[in-house]
């Protein structure tokens, strides 16, 4: 699949990503700081994954992930 | 309201006054477990179809969970769009399911906030949700609605 674009959302830098399938309609996925990147990702995507997910930003997002976890479990 | 939505590749268009960007694709379920564990969904049940209007998405698809790694105490698949910050921008619809082993009164699929994933829970009467343990063979006809970023 073809890269198309690379959206970065939420304070834990997720990346929204678009790409566009061999038939030309959109696929989407999203990689959130905890993820390993494939060997094969995109050389972009790896790019703006080691320029945005600093280590603060994957201690907050593994935070907030146990924090979410925790409430679920009270409620 | 009514307007024109433009009528090729990413569109957008003019509903009334608001401008609003439309996107229909597809996504690539895997899981998105966070015990530990881990499934491979069955390749010819794993893509969910979904339309953006605005921040509104919803997904539909049929998934089925292939092979299991691990003892699941939970059952998280990915979506599309990283679901908004806030508990108002939440979303849960009930599921059909085929050999779901759940301990409630059915299933229910949500999507919390910040989240890429929705998980399946099981409500039950006055007492709290259970989670659905993943498994193989498990069977899912989903549809969700839950509020993105942009």
């Amino acid at each position: 699949m073809k890269l198309n674009k690379i959206e970065v959302v939420t304070d834990f830098k997720h990346l929204q990503i678009r790409e566009i399938t061999d038939s030309g309609g959109y696929h989407r996925r999203v990689l959130t700081p905890d993820a390993t990147l494939a060997e094969d990702e995109h050389q972009e995507i790896k790019d703006k994954a080691e320029e945005l997910w600093t280590d603060e930003v994957k201690t907050a997002w593994a935070t907030f992930q146990a924090e979410q976890e925790v409430e679920r479990e009270t409620e | 309201m009514s307007g024109i939505i433009n009528s090729a590749g990413s569109k957008s268009g003019v509903i009334g006054t608001t401008e609003l960007d439309y996107e229909e694709g597809t996504h690539t379920v895997v899981h998105a477990q966070t015990d530990g564990t881990s499934f491979a969904m069955n390749s010819g049940y794993q893509t969910l179809s979904y339309t953006k209007i605005g921040r509104v998405v919803h997904c539909t698809g049929y998934l089925v969970i292939n092979t299991i790694t691990g003892s699941p105490s939970h059952t998280k698949f990915t979506l599309p769009f990283t679901c908004a910050s806030g508990n108002e921008h939440q979303g849960s619809q009930n599921a059909m399911t085929y050999g779901v082993d759940y301990g409630g009164d059915g299933v229910s699929i949500y999507v919390g906030p910040s989240q890429k994933y929705c998980q399946c829970i099981s409500s039950r009467d006055d007492a709290s949700y259970l989670h659905v343990s993943a498994a193989a063979g498990d069977e899912y006809a989903i549809s969700i609605t839950y509020y993105t970023n942009d």
